[in-house]
C-alpha cells in the first residue's frame, strides 16, 4: 500500500506542477487541472479536484480566487474523504486484529481533523478541536501482509499520516510563511536594539528589563522597546574647560549618567541624561554636574559646571569603537584634539 | 512517501555551540545502539535530519559587549585618569563587567541564566523563535521532533509557547497548536518551571507546550535523573503527575511519559550523554525514529552493558541529599547550587 499511496501523493503534487509549467499561455485557466482519475481514491477525487482548482486560483490571483477561509474549508472536505478512503484501505491488511478506531468516522463528520501524527511504530494520534483519537496497531507482524511485502506498521502509519495531512500542506505553507515573515521582523528589531541603539551596561539592562517586564511576561512575540533608560552609566568623554590653565583645558574625563533616556528607534534618535563629570585638573574643581544630550545613538554632547567654571564635552559611543580595534579610540581622540586646537 | 523525520535540538547552559551539542546527542545515541547486537551498524544520524539551534552566541554577544565597553573605560581611566576619584559603586561595576570577558564558569554558565531572566531573554526568544519557524515552514510535511536539555528546556518552552497558540485567531507571528504538531518532545533535566518562576512568563502548567487537544505536542517525554541537582524538588521541578489539571486523564496516560533515571554512568549526572544512553530512555527514544525491537536476551545484554558507577553513586547521593534540604528562596540559591555542583564535579574528577 505504501507504494500506491506514494504514487497518489506524487500524482497530486505533480499535477499541480504540470499546470504551472505546461500552460504558460493560460496562466489563469485553473480548470486545466489534471483530470485523470485514480482507481483507489475514486471517491475523494472530485473534492480533491475542486480543492486543487481553488488552490490554483488562490495562488494566481484569479478573479474567482477563493478567500483563505474558503480554501481551508475545501481542504478540510478533501481531507475528510481521504481519511475515510485511507482507513478503508488499511482495513484490507489481513489479520490486523486491532484496527485503528479511525474507522469510527463520526468525529470526521462533526469536526475537521486538524492533526494526524504517528507515535512510535504502532500508534496514530488524531486531533480535532475538541478531542484526541488514539489508535494502536496491536499486531505489528500483520502489517507485513499488506499489498507490498516487507512493509512494516511504521511505514503503513507514516503513509497514512502523509495522506491525511496532504490537503492541509498548502494552507500550512501560507500560514507558516506569514508567521516567519513577522518573526523575521521581530528578530531584526531585537538585533538592532543591541547593535544600533546606545550601548547598555548590566545596570541599564536590569532597569529596562524591569520597566518593560509586563510586555515580556505576556509570553507573546514582541518588538523591543523603542526607548532606553540608563542608570549609573559611565562613559569616557573629552571635556573642554576654558577657565583651566593651558595644557589642562582639553582633557579626558569620566562622566556618570545617574539617570538618562534615549529614544533610539525614532528617525532622529535623541536622548538626555543627568550627569556628574569626574576630571583630574589642578586648576579647576575635578567634579562638575550637568546635562548630556545624545544624538543618533552614537554621539553625545554635554555641559557641566565645575564651581564657577563651565565645561563642554563630547563622546563617541566607545562600544562601537572598541568592538574591533582599540586604536580607533586613539585615532578619534587625536582627530578631535587636532580640530579643537 | 516517508522522508526522514526532523529532530530540533536545544542545548543547555554553558559553552555549547549548536554543533557541539548535536555531536553529544549523536554520540550518545550511537554509543547506546552499539550495546545491542544487530544494531551496532545503525547510525542515529542516518535515521533523522538534525537541526541544532544554538542560542549561546546571543548571550556571548551581550557578555562581550558588556566586557569590552567596561574594559575600554577601565583602560582609559588607568592610562589617562589615574588620579580621578571614581565613585566606588561605579568602579565596582566596571570591575565586574570587565571580568565578564574571562572564561570562568560563572560567566559562561551562570551569566546565561541571569541574562535570560532579563530582557536579553526576549532577544534570545526572538532569534530562537525565528529559527524554529524556519524549520517548521520548510518541513511541516515531515514529522518534527524536539529534544531540549537543561536551560534549553526553558528556552525551548518559552519560545514554543510564544510561537504557538490555541486561540482561533492567532497573532500574525503565531501558529495554531492543532495545525503544526510536534510529533515528540523530549525534555531532559527540565528547568522550564523554575526559570518561568524567575521570569514571570507563563509556567509549563499554564502554557500550550503540552500534549492533548489544547497543546501542539503528540508525545511528551519529561526525563530527570534522581541525582541531577537541577531537577531536585526544592528547585521547582516540573513534575505534572496528574496535578493541576495539566492534561485530561487520557492525555496524561497516553501522551505523556515521565522518566526518572537512577543509574550513574558518569559523575556529571546532568550530562545529556548519560541521559540518552540510559536503557530507561533509549528504547523509547530509538523507537520514536525507527524500529528498535531486539529480542529479549539481546535487550537484556545490552541494557546490562550500561555502566553504573556504584562508588561514585553513593558520594553523589550524599551530596544531593544535602541539597534537597535547601529552601529555594530565589535565583541566588539556584546560582549557588550550580556553582557548588560544578565545583563538586571537578573535585570528583580530580580524585
Amino acid at each position: 500500500m505504501s507504494k500506491i499511496l506514494t504514487l497518489l501523493i506524487l500524482g497530486v503534487l505533480i499535477s499541480f506542477n504540470v499546470y504551472a509549467e505546461d500552460n504558460p499561455e493560460n496562466k489563469n485557466d485553473c480548470s486545466s487541472f489534471n483530470t485523470s482519475e485514480t482507481i483507489i481514491f475514486k471517491g475523494s477525487y472530485s473534492s480533491g479536484k475542486i480543492y486543487g482548482e481553488a488552490l490554483c486560483q488562490f495562488y494566481t490571483g484569479h478573479e474567482q480566487s477563493p478567500t483563505f477561509e474558503e480554501l481551508t474549508r475545501l481542504s478540510n472536505d478533501w481531507q475528510a474523504q481521504l481519511l475515510l478512503e485511507s482507513a478503508a484501505l488499511i482495513q484490507l491488511v489481513p489479520n490486523l486484529s486491532t484496527y485503528p478506531s479511525i474507522l469510527n468516522n463520526s468525529f470526521i463528520n462533526d469536526y475537521p481533523v486538524k492533526t494526524v501524527t504517528s507515535k512510535g511504530s504502532d500508534q496514530l494520534s488524531i486531533k480535532t478541536d475538541n478531542t484526541v483519537i488514539r489508535s494502536v496497531f496491536g499486531d505489528r507482524s500483520a502489517c507485513a501482509n499488506t499489498f507490498i511485502k516487507a512493509a512494516n506498521c511504521r511505514d503503513v502509519i507514516s503513509n497514512y499520516v502523509s495522506v491525511a495531512n496532504l490537503p492541509a500542506e498548502p494552507i500550512k505553507t501560507i500560514q507558516s510563511g506569514n508567521a516567519l515573515k513577522q518573526l523575521n521582523l521581530y528578530s531584526k528589531q531585537w538585533q538592532n536594539y543591541y547593535t544600533k541603539a546606545r550601548s547598555q551596561t548590566f545596570i541599564d539592562i536590569l532597569l529596562n528589563s524591569y520597566i518593560n517586564r509586563k510586555d515580556y511576561q505576556k509570553g507573546e512575540p514582541v518588538s523591543p522597546p523603542s526607548e532606553q533608560w540608563f542608570a549609573l552609566h559611565p562613559s569616557i568623554v573629552l571635556e573642554y574647560v576654558d577657565g583651566a590653565t593651558d595644557g589642562e583645558q582639553f582633557k579626558e574625563a569620566l562622566v556618570v549618567e545617574w539617570f538618562g533616556y534615549n529614544n533610539w528607534d525614532s528617525s532622529l534618535p535623541l536622548g538626555v541624561s543627568l550627569v556628574t563629570l569626574y576630571s583630574d585638573r589642578a586648576s579647576v574643581d575635578d567634579v562638575g554636574h550637568g546635562l548630556m544630550f545624545h544624538v543618533d545613538n552614537n554621539y553625545s554632547i554635554g555641559v557641566t559646571k565645575h564651581d564657577d567654571e563651565a565645561g563642554v564635552f563630547i563622546t563617541v559611543d566607545l562600544l562601537k569603537l572598541f568592538e574591533d580595534k582599540q586604536s580607533n579610540y586613539k585615532r578619534q581622540v587625536s582627530k578631535v584634539k587636532e580640530y579643537l586646537n | 512517501m516517508s522522508e526522514k523525520p526532523i529532530l530540533i535540538l536545544f542545548h543547555g547552559m554553558g559553552v555549547h555551540t549548536a554543533n557541539s551539542f548535536k555531536n553529544e546527542v549523536v554520540s550518545a545515541a550511537n554509543n547506546a545502539l552499539g550495546r545491542y547486537e544487530g544494531y551496532g551498524n545503525i547510525k542515529f544520524e542516518d535515521k533523522v535530519d538534525i537541526v541544532s539551534i544554538g542560542y549561546d552566541k546571543h548571550f556571548e554577544q551581550i557578555r562581550k559587549q558588556l566586557a569590552d565597553n567596561s574594559s575600554s573605560i577601565t583602560d582609559v581611566l588607568k592610562a589617562k585618569l589615574p588620579g580621578v576619584n571614581v565613585p566606588s559603586i561605579i568602579q565596582n561595576l566596571l570591575d565586574l563587567e570587565s571580568s565578564l570577558g574571562d572564561d570562568k564558569f560563572a560567566y559562561t554558565h551562570i551569566l546565561d541564566v541571569v541574562l535570560y531572566i532579563t530582557e536579553v531573554g526576549q532577544y534570545v526568544r526572538a532569534q530562537v523563535s525565528e529559527e524554529i519557524v524556519k524549520v517548521i515552514h520548510k518541513n511541516h510535511h515531515r514529522p518534527i521532533h524536539v529534544l531540549c536539555h537543561s536551560l534549553g528546556t526553558a528556552v525551548a518552552h518559552d519560545a514554543f509557547n510564544q510561537i504557538y497558540t490555541n486561540d482561533n485567531s492567532p497573532l500574525p507571528a503565531q501558529l495554531h497548536t492543532l495545525s503544526f504538531p510536534i510529533t515528540s518532545y523530549w525534555a531532559f533535566a527540565n528547568v522550564s518551571r523554575l526559570v518561568t518562576s524567575f521570569t514571570g512568563l507563563p509556567s509549563p502548567f499554564d502554557s500550550v507546550v503540552k500534549p492533548g487537544h489544547q497543546g501542539f505536542i503528540s508525545m511528551f517525554y519529561n526525563i530527570r535523573h534522581a541525582l541531577d541537582p537541577f531537577t531536585l524538588k526544592p528547585f521547582k521541578r516540573f513534575d505534572p503527575n496528574g496535578k493541576k489539571n495539566w492534561l485530561t486523564p487520557d492525555s496524561f496516560k497516553y501522551d505523556y511519559k515521565g522518566i526518572m533515571t537512577t543509574k550513574v554512568s558518569r559523575k556529571n549526572t546532568h550530562d545529556i550523554g548519560g541521559y540518552i544512553e540510559d536503557p530507561d530512555v533509549c528504547h523509547d527514544f530509538f523507537n520514536t525514529f525507527f524500529d528498535f525491537y531486539p529480542p529479549d536476551d539481546v535487550k537484556k545484554a545490552g541494557d546490562n552493558q550500561f555502566k553504573n558507577i556504584q562508588g561514585d553513586y553513593l558520594k553523589i547521593k550524599e551530596y544531593v541529599e544535602k541539597l534537597e534540604q535547601l529552601d529555594l528562596e530565589g535565583i541566588a540559591e539556584f546560582i549557588n547550587m550550580m556553582k557548588s555542583f560544578t565545583d563538586y564535579i571537578k573535585e570528583l574528577k580530580d580524585e
